[in-house]
């Protein structure tokens, strides 16, 4: 046994080490697919590490105590700078004296709140002119925050010794590179009355990430500051002691949970999160990132069992002679199976065991993209669980991918030996498949059993309803073999003895329910896998088509194909491939007979491998589609609200001010006035809470009555200067405001206004369904005389929409009302940012955004959000790039004889390498047109659903393009390397001795 | 087992059909043979006349539509592919036209894998393909691969192999069909020789009438049928030619198989 096990060994080893080349390819892709796993499993245990690292210093506290509604109690005031609820300074004492008095020796900070709109989110490098808005304040005590670890600048120096005064700050990396700010400039904070010393630079992942688990998020994207608690007397409208959130750090860290529960008795409307809810948080993140990553890794492991289901039906075709052969020489076939699933596992094992230093290089090289999803740095290490995963996984895949061939290596005759040109592949025996078929179902369950078990516990008792199903099944099973038995034992007078039939009677008691309890636990897993085969099975019935049409093929070369639509389960697909193949086809034949000669041969190369080319398309339409569909919308989207931005709000930059008032309003306006040579122009915009008291509807022409819940729901009315800056919008119906005519009332006393169209779908809008003549009467909140207001236009509705410009009217119709926010859409030179920046910073409680920041931002979140997906996208094409060049080597092996023929009747070296390129480059052409029109479809779909039909210039036709080009040149990358060792062969040696 | 009347082989009436997509064609028309222990038989025959399929049949590489086959008084018709394997490994050796030799294997490999397959397998498979090498003089080219070899010194480590398990009977497809005149006066030399000092049976299938004329007895088959039955060591030179004169007609003339 040992003996015949060694020969199978050496003899598979023999074997690839003969046909290097070949075994080489193979590996490479299912260690492309395993490394895949490895690299993205590695990323989870680093994301998972620093998630459970310390969870202390993540939380800032053993306890974080915040504010959560606005139910009045005492200790709670509604709204600061973000309009969210916060403790009053008494609730802050009295959270302290409440620890003093059950649990002494607690330390307790708290981290300070800013009052007023913008208060805050905006820093100004004085020095370098430089501004970026939307950033996070941390005002803290510098003495204690925070309560454990430390905060250190890069220079190596603690918050204490950088914040000593209020006139210090201390700003995150991410933020300090924007601003291009270095140590001792003078920095502006918006809302401030004076100005700070910047002291010390942070690196950005002291508070990003996870290291913060309330502010991480925003930190990262943002950037952040420090200033100290004694800074807060610098922001006039803050009262000291305002805070978000209180930080807690026990004397005896493990009585945490007591001590969440009792504090949570004594105050209710605060919110406590403690190390052990961020502990449970952060397993669920970390468990779904897991998930996540292994069902990625899975789908690149599964194309690159495609490399191996291509290379093993090639040796096993290559072999049949040798095969004959053996089995006349007294091999069995299950023996002969045995042979060569040797070495389908050897190349699986050596291939997965490539893959796994592949896969922790990859994670090192991609450790970047995991940053920027998660907005923190992450330690690299070797990881020996994802190791472990990815070798057995691809082990699995290998054998499970690599059965159907060797299968059909045991049905080889042996009579083939006597006739050595005959090298069909047998087509294995329809009793074998079939249980191979059961196994290879059974074996890939067990596989996404094991690794996405978490998921299909997701839907609730499901394994337990199939778990107990398959065991009652076992039960009724078995007992209904125990009366069979007892029965025939009863009938009988001679036989075994009465306790081997008991011992009999006990094993299929105990066997059959457990077996049965087993099946049924995988049922899900095998409903998954047999509904994701079935689904690949349609995808590859459908590309097989389509090389076949592509190639201009004939009817005869399907005709045992077509017996397959015998089957029920493939009918939804007929129309479909009727629609595919029956243009492509005549283009196909189109091509065949008025092409040159070479792109001919390379056609009916591609027809002569069709089930290759199908399942090459297969890897490559996986990886392409999933990599085109991610970055055509992302580009699509940004360009779309680039350019929706600027037509809403009808300039390139924002001015936000800190409180709404009429003096707001003439402060800004002399600012503004005094920059006029710096901007074409700007519009003031106040917004206005108001009631609608009144609704006359001109197409209807009469008074609606307006129920009060609709009087409310009125959206908040602009009031904007009527010049040439406003909003660009398309119009459904009327017009917009006029300058020469809108800047005072009707002969009624009416005022024009603009509204959003109404979108019955959604509900979207300023309120009812307003049309062109309607007249609306609102009572703004801080006065008592309504305004009476005629709809002059309707603007379309879009995707994407700001706030105050769905209804907008004359700010000259807000005449004594005092505005609840203020606003500036300035439309500034370009040339002048700097200055226009200048003059703002220096007006208090104002600050500025520019509409490309605002881009920006928007491409930032879209890129951290889709940083990962992308990585698994190019992860899976990467994969795709190792099949097809297995595909290749396979090919021109294969094609050696053809190759030597062409060279021999006088093809130039340079003509058959054209010749090849050109067959393997039109495959990736093919690829490239399936997977980028399928994400262009997905595209047009979602763009029409937000923008209503208006496409414009929203579709990339760039990026698709180059999305193609990349999948042909990959597919000629991949090529390359066989083809050219290929088409220099000498012809005379092929033809001598292959 | 031996049987009681000497044979080793015994055809009964044994007809083969083969399917040539739509058409069926009969390759062997109820051939009845016996060839006895220790002989060397050739069977001539022109080109699709049944050869290889009769050697197939008798060595039990394929089944017959009818008739039966003994095999050393065994009924090899209707057993199933594991036992034919089985009879195949312990009782016959097979020398193809194309040597056949796995290229991965060295020859020393080669020989010594019929031995590691067998049920009773000796305790050195190597030394017995050692020795066989020896024996046809390759014992110098042990570890050399089949591309390393000449196509003589290949066809000898065919023979070895042939004969690692000790078979009673040896089958020879065209053994030098794929040979110079030398190598193939050295192949058919190491046959004789394996024949006399080891009493193997040997059925030797082939075209050359050299080859054929140094057999005991010859049977030519034409349309699938025996057309005659000679001794060469008498009348060889005349009938073989009277053979391939009437194959060349049938080769032009009718459809064969």
């Amino acid at each position: 046994m040992i003996g015949r096990l060694w020969f199978y060994v050496r003899h598979s080893l023999n074997d690839l080490r003969v046909n290097r080349q070949r075994s080489f390819f193979a590996m490479l892709c299912i260690a492309a697919g395993v490394g895949a796993i490895v690299s993205l499993q590695t990323l989870g245990v680093m994301i998972n590490k620093t998630l459970t690292g310390s969870l202390q210093e993540s939380n800032r506290g053993d306890l974080r105590l915040v504010p959560n509604d606005d139910w009045g109690s005492v200790i709670i005031e509604q709204e600061d700078s973000m309009e969210s609820t916060v403790f009053t300074a008494d609730g802050v004492e009295r959270v302290r004296r409440w620890f003093d008095e059950h649990y002494p020796g607690a330390v307790i900070t708290y981290r300070q709140s800013l009052s007023g709109l913008g208060a805050g989110w905006s820093a100004y490098d004085l020095d370098r002119d430089t501004s970026k808005a939307l950033i996070i304040g941390l005002i803290v005590d510098a003495q204690v925050y925070p309560v454990y670890g430390q905060v250190r600048s890069l220079d190596g120096g603690t918050l204490d010794q950088l914040l000593q005064g209020p006139g210090d700050i201390v700003l995150s990396q991410n933020l300090a590179e924007p601003l291009e700010a270095e140590i001792g400039d003078e920095i502006r904070i918006a809302g401030a009355s004076g100005s700070f010393i910047l002291r010390g630079i942070v690196p950005t992942d002291a508070e990003a990430g996870f290291r913060n688990s309330a502010t991480g998020f925003l930190a990262g994207m943002f950037g952040f500051y420090y200033l100290d608690h004694s800074a807060t007397t610098q922001f006039a409208q803050t009262q000291p002691g305002l805070s978000g959130e209180l930080y807690v750090r026990l004397a005896d860290p493990d009585q945490v949970d007591v001590v969440q529960r009792q504090f949570q008795r004594a105050f209710w409307a605060v919110s406590v999160a403690s190390t052990s809810d961020l502990n449970e948080q952060n397993s669920a993140i970390s468990g779904a990132l897991d998930n996540l990553v292994v069902t990625m890794g899975l789908v690149s492991v599964l194309i690159g069992g495609i490399g191996i289901i291509n290379t093993m039906l090639v040796i096993v075709s290559r072999r049949t002679t040798e095969v004959a052969v053996l089995k006349t020489l007294g091999l069995q076939p299950d023996e002969i199976t045995i042979l060569f699933m040797m070495e389908a596992l050897i190349m699986g094992v050596l291939g997965s065991l490539l893959g796994i230093a592949l896969g922790w290089g990859l994670a090192l090289v991609t450790k970047g993209f995991a940053e920027t999803f998660l907005g923190q740095s992450l330690a690299f290490e070797v990881a020996f669980r994802p190791a472990f995963n990815g070798f057995v996984i691809g082990v699995i895949i290998t054998v499970v991918f690599g059965f159907l061939p060797t299968l059909a290596a045991g049905q080889i005759r042996p009579a083939l030996v006597l006739r050595p040109g005959d090298t069909v592949l047998p087509k294995a025996g329809r009793v074998s498949a079939f249980v191979a078929l059961i196994a290879l179902v059974m074996a890939l369950s067990l596989v996404a059993q094991g690794l996405m078990g978490d998921l299909l516990d997701g839907i609730t008792y499901l394994h337990t309803i199939t778990t107990a199903i398959g065991a009652v099944c076992g039960a009724l099973i078995a007992l209904s073999l125990v009366m069979t038995d007892y029965l025939s034992m009863r009938g009988r007078r001679r036989g075994r003895h009465w306790l081997t039939h008991f011992l009999g009677w006990i094993a299929m008691l105990a066997v059959l329910p457990a077996g049965g309890a087993v099946f049924g636990n995988l049922v899900p897993a095998i409903l998954l896998v047999t509904l994701t085969g079935v689904f690949v099975t349609y995808l590859y019935i459908i590309f097989w088509v389509i090389v076949w049409a592509a190639g201009g093929g004939t009817l005869s070369e399907i005709r045992a194909g077509l017996l397959l639509f015998v089957i029920p389960l493939f009918w939804p697909l007929i129309p479909l491939l009727l629609v595919i193949a029956i243009p492509v086809w005549l283009l196909g034949r189109l091509i065949q007979r008025f092409a040159f000669v070479d792109l001919k041969i390379a056609m009916r190369g591609m027809l002569a491998t069709k089930g290759r080319g199908a399942s090459t398309l297969l890897a490559l339409v996986i990886g392409i589609f999933t990599l085109s569909v991610i970055t055509m919308l992302v580009d699509s989207i940004t360009n779309a609200f680039e350019d929706l931005l600027e037509e809403l709000s009808g300039g390139n930059a924002i001015v936000f001010a800190a409180t709404g008032s009429t003096e707001m309003i003439d402060t800004l306006r002399t600012t503004l006035d005094g920059q006029s040579e710096n901007l074409n122009g700007y519009a003031i915009v106040a917004a206005y809470n108001g009631r609608l008291m009144s609704y006359y509807d001109a197409s209807a022409g009469r008074e609606i009555r307006l129920q009060p819940w609709v009087a409310e729901f009125l959206n908040p009315i602009s009031g904007r200067d009527i010049n040439a800056n406003l909003p660009d919008a398309k119009f459904e119906a009327g017009r917009n405001l006029d300058p020469a005519i809108d800047n005072q009332p009707d002969a009624e006393g009416r005022w024009p206004v603009v509204v959003q169209q109404y979108d019955p779908e959604t509900g979207g809008g300023p309120g009812p369904e307003f049309g062109v003549g309607d007249v609306i009467t609102v009572r703004p909140e801080s006065g008592s005389e309504p305004l009476a207001f005629e709809v002059v236009g309707v603007i379309s509705q879009s995707g994407i929409s700001m706030e105050g410009a769905q209804i907008y009217a004359p700010l000259a119709a807000f005449g004594g009302y005092q505005p609840n926010e203020v606003t500036a859409v300035l439309d500034i030179r370009e040339s002048e940012l700097r200055s226009v920046r200048r003059a703002l910073a220096e007006v208090p409680g104002v600050f500025m955004i520019e509409t490309r920041f605002v881009n920006d931002l928007v491409n930032r979140i879209v890129d951290q959000f889709t940083s990962f997906p992308i990585l698994v996208a190019a992860l899976s094409l990467f994969v795709g790039g190792f099949v097809i060049a297995n595909s290749v080597a396979l090919s021109t092996m294969e094609r050696r004889r053809e190759i030597a023929v062409m060279k021999a009747v006088g093809w130039q070296r340079e003509r058959v390498l054209g010749m090849l390129l050109l067959e393997h480059g039109l495959l990736g052409f093919i690829g490239g047109l399936i997977g980028v029109g399928i994400s262009f479809v997905i595209l047009l779909l979602v763009l029409y659903q937000m923008f209503r039909g208006d496409l414009g210039n929203k579709i990339p036709y760039g990026i698709a393009f180059a999305l193609m080009g990349l999948c042909i040149l990959i597919s000629l990358v991949a090529a390359i390397a066989s083809v050219w060792t290929a088409s220099g062969e000498k012809p005379l040696n092929t033809l001598r001795y292959e | 087992m031996a049987t009681e009347n000497g044979y080793i082989v015994q055809t009964f009436d044994l007809t083969k059909d083969l399917q040539m997509g739509q058409v069926t064609i009969q390759a062997l028309r109820g051939v009845t043979l016996n060839v006895q222990r220790g002989e060397v038989l050739s069977i001539i025959g022109p080109s699709g006349s049944g050869k290889s399929t009769l050697l197939g049949l008798v060595g039990g590489l394929d089944s017959p539509t009818a008739g039966r086959i003994l095999l050393d008084g065994q009924d090899i018709t209707a057993l199933g592919e594991r036992e034919l394997t089985r009879i195949r490994n312990e009782k016959i050796g097979f020398v193809f036209q194309f040597f056949n030799l796995i290229p991965t294997l060295t020859a020393e490999e080669n020989v010594a894998l019929p031995i590691l397959v067998a049920r009773h397998r000796p305790d050195h498979p190597s030394r017995r393909a050692r020795d066989l090498l020896t024996l046809l003089e390759v014992g110098d080219r042990l570890h050399h691969r089949p591309s390393q070899l000449s196509g003589g010194q290949q066809q000898r480590v065919a023979i070895a192999r042939a004969l690692a398990n000790n078979p009673p009977l040896l089958m020879c497809d065209e053994p030098t069909g794929n040979l110079d005149t030398v190598s193939g006066a050295l192949v058919m030399q190491a046959l004789h020789d394996v024949n006399e000092e080891m009493g193997t049976t040997i059925i030797i299938v082939t075209h050359d009438m050299d080859v054929a004329s140094q057999a005991h007895r010859v049977i030519a088959l034409v349309d699938g049928q025996i057309a005659d039955e000679y001794d060469p060591r008498s009348s060889a030179q005349r009938a073989g030619l009277e053979i391939l004169r009437q194959g060349r007609h049938l080769d032009s003339g009718s459809t064969s198989s």
